[in-house]
């Protein structure tokens, strides 16, 4: 029963990744308005890099063939090279930045869940207090403040003008450090880029959080919880909090992709991290299709992936779900 | 946030019953208007969007007749009186090596730099409020275009189920999944390198209509989904059933009983999509895939502060502090109008 | 007779309202002794589960208001701490609910639910808790407890639900049982097997029960004694037999013209109430059934005295003399169609 629902989901997984990587190519390569040829070779091509390019990439063949091309060029042999860098190979490029990609998310979205948990629990715990409404005014802020422009803010203060004080000494310069070389300087490196990137999703969760076990308050179960003589605690966080979980749950995967492919990126462009996000901007302004393409692909793909785990949590946290 | 009896115990009592028969007797829109009217913090959100779209609108009279400045155009050489002291917008910088210009800082006076000045010596305080008008324009008309594609997939659907809702479905499955922001990266950075002419109109990569069209594209599904949800419902409601049982034709059934339904929907998420739309646009704007150079929105203004952050941070904090209020106001606005039409409506922000 | 196992004195509760509170139950007084089931009755919005949660201090003090006196084996109930009540509840009084749809967490199983009771009263090990738990089910009458008792409660029937419901009840053998409507969800055939399962329990566990019904049959298969409630006021109580051997109120006259007879002739249509009843803050100043109520006198809008003799009361001013005639007179011209 429970394996039949994993495996449709499996398959809805797939079918979506195909129909992300078949709009990802339309898109680049079926656009009107100019040659597909010239956009992958980039800004003022020579003639014969133009017609190596129609060759190579198939495009005096018919668009389905193109496309098994394309797939085959960045997920079977991965040799997809940028013409703006010339040579520079384009999966590994991604598969090196990874890493730093992987550690702002997750550690971002643990911060975030953290957090979000953090906040809606105190409120709901408190609800109708005045700490409850402060929450909920940060909170509303908080969802409101674009995550660049927080990092900027972060790094003016952090970076030139409170960095002299006991606040801010130990940030280091802007970059990346690995955990292998240095796991504490990999810390220090990451930790401001983690609480911005994850100031507006707490804010967000809370709320969320919040008004779900408020509304749980009101179900039947919840009197029959208290009237089982168990502490209001145990009440709050194992009943009340337990069934607000199953939304929160299927929040957090949709916002993970607008984490991965959003706050990510533009969050690594202002720390100065060479993730994929990184790569994303820096062939963004040198007009760098096959990179920008590959990335797209390789992050909505990523993204997809994680839904799909998130999904299962969902079975597995809501036992009503595993029936049908 | 509405004031619940808590412990799960419902009121046997309808308190303010005769409030409520009256609002009924008025219409779900005057009882919504009424309810509305009712909510102050909903109220000074509605005014605080008021005056940011005024001075928007405003931009050009500040610009001619209280700074007389050109906002769009370089201002490498001139100078101006501060206090009888004549300066020029851009010094030649002191830090570093010497090179580079360091641009004036705010006057903090109305009438010249009041906010300073970016790297190319224009008026960053007329730029803000033209930024203002690029910003949201495109925020409300992407809403517009959200708002009718939306409504439009998602009534096609919900309503005519069978092979149309299997396919329709489909695609909004893909594009639910696949990061707003990537797709927006993938359309921007194809159409802002295209020229695009439709017969006799051609589309420059400078012009509004881009970021305007890709916003409006990308948060499709986010409303076809619970539109197409809600028309279901009500295609399977009781007093539908009993029409088409009647033999009332369906076009009459989509008029009387389905498009007012969806259309209060709809309403309560226009604020809501014009803050989510007005984020995006100052997000791409910032990675030079929204507004194009010279054209100012928020975004852009806040990446050309980039490279002023240490020395001349107001350039870039001012849009963001604008971009908050903003934000904050149109969400107050959204949770006012959703609680006015349903107060019992879930909606995801 | 011993002493009460709860005694309610003057009991008010009311509700903010936007004007000023709303009183919602207005000055109930009410025993309940050791061994007894006690019914109590009335339309919805009567006050019933309000004025039985109340007792066990799951009101929001926020938003609702008590008075009066309510104790529990002696003890003052209504000015406890918190944590005195929480020990009380579940252990001393329990609660079945009506729905047994929604009254259990839905991502808890059975057995998880019930151990989670029992180790909030005992020192009871988790293991000894869940074969507890198996106990209790297969004395509620479910044929394979070992199965059901790692179920989740949607894997459930609504009667099988509504069992397990009354074995969670039941897991620390509490004193008072307060079951609130809890055949109302249910199908006819599985209704009589639970009335049946309240009523072996109470032999067998030697719980007093409090139900809450609006049910007249009901009232007759499981009362000793009965409390009809109206808009927040008892208007009349009694031994069960006797109230409907004799009914004194005419809101009870009402309440079991309602039911159809079982024999003789079978009326043309059931006698109803016409109308509904007040809502809290809209209640007539005099008797608040008076509005209703077929045997009307002006003497009616005046506040309506408490007439009481043999162990019984009511909340009326027709006396003995006046009972039968109003009673069956009326009964007669209501059958004529207006």
């Amino acid at each position: 029963m429970m394996l039949a629902v994993l495996l449709q989901r499996l398959a809805q997984m797939l079918f979506v990744m195909f129909g992300i990587s078949a709009l990802v190519f339309l898109i680049f390569f079926a656009t009107p308005g100019s040659d597909p040829a010239a956009r992958i070779a980039g800004k003022n091509a020579a003639p014969e890099t133009l017609l190596a390019v129609r060759h190579d990439f198939g495009l005096d063949r018919p668009l389905p063939v193109q496309y098994v091309v394309m797939m085959k060029k960045l997920f079977v042999t991965q040799d997809l090279v940028s013409f703006v860098n010339r040579g520079l190979k384009v999966v590994p490029a991604i598969i090196e930045a990874t890493p730093v990609t992987l550690s702002l998310v997750f550690g971002a979205a643990l911060f975030w869940v953290l957090g979000g948990l953090l906040v809606g629990i105190l409120a709901a715990a408190c609800r109708d207090s005045l700490a409850d409404r402060i929450l909920m005014i940060l909170s509303l802020t908080g969802v409101a403040i674009p995550v660049f422009w927080l990092g900027e803010m972060t790094n003016l203060l952090s970076q030139n003008r409170l960095h002299d004080t006991l606040f801010f000494s130990w940030v280091p310069a802007l970059g990346y450090v690995p955990f292998r070389a240095d796991p504490i300087g990999w810390f220090k490196a990451l930790l401001l880029p983690w609480l911005t990137l994850s100031l507006g999703f707490i804010g967000i969760y809370g709320r969320v959080l919040r008004a779900n076990i408020v509304e749980t308050y009101q179900e039947d179960f919840i009197r029959t919880a208290r009237a089982k003589g168990i502490s209001e605690t145990r009440v709050l966080l194992r009943h009340a909090l337990r069934m607000s979980l199953v939304p929160f749950v299927t929040m957090f995967g949709l916002d993970f992709g607008a984490l991965v492919g959003g706050g990510a990126l533009v969050t690594e462009v202002i720390f100065g991290l060479n993730g994929v996000g990184k790569l994303t901007y820096d062939s963004l302004q040198s007009l760098d299709l096959p990179v920008i393409m590959a990335s797209v692909m390789y992050a909505s793909f990523f993204v997809v992936l994680a839904n799909a785990v998130v999904d299962m949590t969902y079975v597995v946290l809501d036992p009503r779900m595993r029936s049908h | 946030m509405a004031t619940e009896p808590a412990f799960g115990l419902a009121l046997p009592t309808s308190t303010g019953h005769d409030e409520q028969t009256d609002a009924r007797a008025r219409g779900p829109w005057a009882q919504a208007l009424h309810r509305f009217s009712r909510n102050g913090s909903a109220l000074i959100a509605a005014l605080v969007l008021i005056v940011v779209i005024v001075a928007s609108l405003l931009a050009p009279v500040y610009a001619i007749w209280i700074a007389g400045v050109d906002p769009f155009s370089s201002n490498l050489e001139s100078e101006i009186t501060l206090g009888g002291e004549r300066l020029p917008v851009l010094a030649p910088s002191t830090e570093g090596l010497g090179i580079g210009v360091m641009p004036i800082g705010p006057t903090w006076q109305f009438n010249a730099y009041f906010l300073g000045a970016d790297e190319q010596g224009r008026d960053v305080m007329a730029r803000l409020l033209y930024g203002g008008r690029a910003t949201l324009l495109i925020g409300s008309l992407s809403t517009a275009i959200t708002l009718v594609l939306a409504a439009f997939v998602g009534i096609c659907a919900g309503f005519f189920g069978g092979w149309i809702d299997r396919i329709l479905s489909r695609v909004l499955d893909i594009l639910w999944a696949f990061p707003v922001y990537l797709f927006a990266i993938c359309l921007s950075i194809v159409l802002l390198n295209s020229r695009i002419e439709l017969g006799p109109i051609v589309i420059d990569s400078s012009s509004l209509i881009i970021p305007i069209m890709i916003i409006g594209v990308i948060y499709v599904p986010y409303v076809a989904r619970p539109i197409r949800g809600q028309v279901l419902a009500l295609r399977k409601s009781d007093f539908v059933m009993a029409a088409i049982g009647l033999g009332v034709p369906p076009h009459r059934i989509l008029i009387r009983d389905i498009l007012p339904n969806v259309l209060t929907t709809l309403i309560v998420f226009v604020p809501l999509m014009m803050a989510l739309n007005i984020a995006t646009e100052t997000a791409l704007s910032f990675l030079s895939l929204g507004v194009q150079s010279p054209g100012a929105s928020w975004g852009t203004i806040i990446r050309d502060g980039q490279s002023l952050l240490y020395s001349r941070p107001w350039v870039s904090t001012a849009p963001g502090l604008v971009i908050i209020v903003t934000i904050v106001a149109l969400n107050i606005l959204g949770d006012g109008v959703r609680d006015a039409f349903d107060p019992r409506a879930k909606l995801r922000p | 007779m011993s002493a009460p196992l709860l005694d309610v004195r003057g009991l008010s509760i009311s509700f903010a309202g936007r004007n000023g509170p709303i009183g919602v139950i207005e000055d109930l007084s009410f025993q309940v002794h050791e061994q007894e089931t006690l019914c109590i009755v009335g339309e919805s919005g009567s006050g019933k589960t309000v004025a039985l949660l109340s007792m066990l201090g799951l009101l929001d003090p926020l938003s609702s208001r008590v008075q009066g006196s309510a104790s529990f084996k002696g003890k003052d109930i209504l000015s406890a701490s918190r944590e005195t009540l929480r020990q009380l509840r579940g252990r001393e009084i329990a609660l079945i609910s009506q729905d047994p749809m929604t009254a259990m967490t839905p991502v808890h199983t059975i057995g998880w639910q019930i151990v989670e009771q029992i180790r909030a009263h005992t020192d009871m090990s988790s293991r000894a808790a869940w074969n507890r738990a198996i106990e209790l089910l297969g004395e509620v009458g479910i044929a394979n407890p070992r199965m059901i008792v790692g179920q989740y409660p949607h894997q459930l029937s609504g009667g099988m639900r509504q069992r397990a419901m009354i074995a969670m009840a039941l897991s620390c053998n509490p004193s008072l049982l307060i079951a609130d409507e809890p055949t109302t969800a249910l199908d006819v055939t599985v209704q009589a097997q639970v009335l049946d399962l309240l009523r072996r329990l109470r032999r067998d566990f030697g719980s007093s029960i409090v139900l809450i019904t609006h049910d007249m049959g009901v009232v007759a298969e499981m009362a000793d004694r009965v409390l009809v409630m109206y808009a927040g006021r008892i208007v009349e109580h009694g031994p069960c037999e006797a109230i409907f051997a004799d009914a004194w109120h005419p809101y009870t006259w009402g309440l079991l013209d309602s039911i159809p007879p079982l024999d003789g002739p079978r009326p043309d249509r059931l006698v109803s109430i016409p109308g509904s009843p007040p809502q809290p803050d809209k209640r007539p100043p005099g008797c608040v059934f008076a509005p209703r109520c077929r045997a009307r006198t002006a003497i009616c809008a005046e506040p309506p005295p408490r007439q009481a003799a043999n162990g019984r009361d009511a909340l009326c001013f027709i006396d003995y003399a006046d009972r039968q005639a109003r009673r069956f007179g009326l009964a007669e011209n209501m059958d004529q169609p207006a």
